[in-house]
């Protein structure tokens, strides 16, 4: 019997029959799959096959809160979003802050599933138990900022408001799903997913009190949770300058992306676009998800950059379509984050298509004649502004950018080097050779190139794990323990995904044992650390034998970037190249999966026995849905 | 001789200065220079661990290339060096 933590339901809805129903499930559920993403992948593992379109109605889109939306606490304002993903045709999921975790909790449900498609567009009305299929024809070509405020007006002032904009609808394979303007579920293509299905908006209210277990217990916890984490520098530092405080350090260390990844210092242009710089003249105020005592979303207040109606740029923004493209006009940073906001695509692939293109350009591969007269010349920001613009909207070239990174490259042979991707996806604004714990996430993250599937960087800097043995990290440019790391802490970052519970609080000392702590007060389990750590895992495990169905050859796809593999000259990571293929190894053993294919051992210990990894048998790539 | 310090992110607030030249001895090495400048506890607190030894989460460059690329913290200094030093950054 479930004690706390789930209302044990998820809401299901077939928007090709307009046929609304409930699951349910129990507590063995519950302790297995835990929520958010764990719920999630096993949702889409179950009902995805390997003639799934993406983009087809068979795909299924879920929103999952977990235990930790039950609890209105700091670190909860999260929800998970997954599916088969467009723009790799592998794992897809996004994780993000906004209201739509803990109103979705608050409504009476856990998850909501999403299969189908709408003949026309609709919204989702989701009240208390309830949910209604409406009208959306209004709504169409509207942007996120122009949608959110038509339905907060027309449904509910109160609602939590999860939509698309022109991006989503026009099929961009890297589009997002924007929460309440400034959370985003930015990764994989989740946006295309919902446009596909003809899907503009969730809106979600609920009033309801979710079941804790021990509430008392549970504050007392809290209570010396949060004393702690509201005095860390981390907590302080995010709070004033959000993550832009990272630009000018990571420059110097040379984590920043730069020219493509192709450059070793930046120095000025890092300081324009970076803090303090960018709090003072933005006139940064803090922009917090529900609960949140950080509030590292960015409100810009200062009148000359309006409209700013969207989160203000973050560091992977900052990096991308920043230092990536040498762009030091914070100006024109600021108005094509805006512009993507509103328009639902993902900043981080916009940076790496926009890369690829800026390189492609500077060679003579791509001219004026194939951008309509706009010169992708480095450091131009109004090329951009314009070229977000093209992408969102499939004009010209942007049709082609607006396909990912892989069709790019298929586009113009010979032009990998300048695609800095995994699966397809693009990498984050984190240089593998500056931080060697950042290998495994970098090749061989489940849903593509990635900074966040493991961030095994804390791993170098010292932010550990003692409840599972990690007492002691290694030096950035160390290979010891890089690959054990990168697995472990992949393990615990989809734990963090299931509660589903921010991981920033991690950095403000909020141990695994805390998290643990809080989840058995929701919950009335008893959890060990080790326990959680073995949750992740059998997620990711999930994950991995998802990928392997769909027709992944780990051994081709999980290969560094040809562009990481010559160190800079200069810079913060000089002469630094990471291993990666003893760090994959080394991965691969502690998963116990042999060349990324898990043992028949480890499915039977993860309780995963019906599950079965079918290796693929030819170099078929799961892009192969094209031809169903 | 006398060499530069840049202090990153939280470390300003904690050495009160974004940028010092400081003074050391011929023959000083990076280990040196940090004694020197931690005269606080506080400040050694940020840069040191309980067992006295430099904390791995700090990142320091010499002339902007990291020092494990000489003798890490025994790397020798020169006159004119310029030293970065930078707390654990979580941005993500």
């Amino acid at each position: 019997m479930l004690k706390g933590g789930y209302w044990g339901k998820i809401l299901w809805v077939d928007l090709s029959s307009k046929k609304i129903s409930e699951a349910t499930f129990d507590e063995a559920f519950a302790r297995k799959y835990l929520g958010g993403v764990g719920l999630a992948t096993r949702i889409v593992s179950e009902h995805v096959t390997r003639n799934t379109n993406p983009l087809g109605p068979g795909n299924v889109l879920v929103f999952a809160t977990g235990p930790y939306q039950a609890a209105n606490i700091a670190s909860a304002g999260r929800c998970s979003c997954a599916a088969r993903a467009p723009l790799s045709g592998y794992w897809g999921e996004a994780n993000a802050g906004g209201h739509i975790g803990p109103e979705l909790k608050r409504a009476g449900f856990d998850a909501v599933v999403i299969t189908g498609r709408a003949a026309n567009p609709v919204y989702l009305w989701i009240n208390d138990g309830k949910a209604e299929i409406r009208d959306a024809s209004s709504l169409w070509g509207l942007d996120a900022v122009e949608t959110t405020a038509a339905l907060k007006e027309s449904v509910d002032a109160k609602a939590a408001v999860s939509c698309i904009g022109p991006g989503g609808e026009n099929l961009v394979r890297f589009a997002c799903i924007a929460n309440d303007n400034h959370g985003y579920f930015g990764r994989g293509g989740m946006g295309a997913v919902m446009g596909s299905k003809n899907l503009k908006a969730l809106v979600i209210r609920g009033t309801l009190k979710p079941p804790i277990a021990d509430e008392g217990k549970l504050r007392e916890v809290y209570k010396d949770v949060l004393s702690r984490a509201k005095d860390a520098p981390f907590t302080k530092d995010n709070a004033e300058h959000g993550q832009a405080s990272a630009v000018v350090p990571r420059e110097e260390n040379g984590l920043l992306p730069m020219k493509n990844f192709t450059m070793d210092n930046w120095t000025e242009g890092a300081a324009k676009i970076g803090a303090p710089h960018f709090t003072e003249e933005l006139q940064i105020k803090r922009w917090p998800c529900p609960s949140c005592i950080m509030g590292c979303h960015r409100r810009i207040t200062n009148p000359k950059y309006f409209p700013a109606d969207t989160g203000g740029p973050e560091f992977e923004t900052l990096g991308m379509i920043g230092s990536n493209l040498l762009i030091d006009d914070l100006g024109a940073i600021v108005r094509a984050n805006e512009m993507a906001n509103r328009y639902t695509i993902d900043t981080i692939d916009l940076g790496g298509v926009l890369g690829w293109a800026f390189e492609c350009y500077e060679h003579g591969l791509i001219t004026k004649e194939d951008t309509d007269g706009i010169a992708l010349e480095w450091g131009s920001g109004d090329a951009l502004v314009k070229m977000t613009e093209k992408i969102a909207r499939r004009e010209g070239i942007g049709n082609l950018l607006a396909e990912g990174l892989r069709a790019c490259v298929e586009h113009i042979p010979g032009t990998q080097l300048y695609a800095q991707e995994s699966l397809g996806q693009t990498v984050g604004a984190h240089d593998p050779r500056a931080f060697w714990g950042q290998t495994i996430t970098t090749i061989a993250s489940t849903r593509g190139g990635c900074h966040l599937h493991g961030f095994a960087e804390a791993f170098d800097l010292g932010a550990l794990l003692p409840e599972i043995g990690i007492t002691e990290g290694t030096d950035r440019f160390d290979v010891a323990k890089k690959g054990y790391a990168g697995a472990i802490y992949q393990d615990i970052q989809q734990f963090w995904n299931s509660l589903t519970w921010c991981f920033f609080y991690f950095f403000s000392g909020v141990t695994l044992a805390d998290q643990v702590n809080m989840l058995n007060a929701i919950t009335g389990w008893d959890v060990t650390p080790a326990e959680a750590q073995k949750m992740g895992e059998r997620i990711v495990c999930m994950q991995q034998v998802f990928n392997l169905n769909m027709g992944m050859v780990p051994e081709k796809e999980n290969v560094m970037q040809e562009r990481f593999t010559k160190p800079h000259k200069e810079g913060g990571a000089a002469g630094k190249v990471p291993p990666w293929q003893a760090i994959l190894q080394e991965y691969w053993e502690t998963k116990d999966w042999t060349k990324g294919v898990p043992s028949k051992a480890k499915l039977a210990e993860l309780g995963l026995d019906k599950l079965e990894a079918k290796k693929a048998l030819s170099d078929a790539v799961a892009r192969d849905y094209k031809k169903d | 001789m006398k060499v530069k310090v840049k202090f990153f992110a939280s470390l300003t607030e904690v050495f009160g200065d974004r940028e010092r030249e400081v003074e050391l001895g011929e023959g000083a090495r990076i280990k040196d220079l940090l004694d020197a400048l931690c005269d606080s506890s506080r400040c050694r607190q940020n840069v040191f661990d309980d067992s006295g030894k430099i904390k791995m989460r700090i990142q320091i460059m010499k002339n902007r290339m990291p020092i494990q690329s000489f003798d890490g913290i025994s790397t020798r200094l020169e006159e004119g060096d310029v030293i970065s030093i930078i707390p654990p950054m979580f941005a993500g």
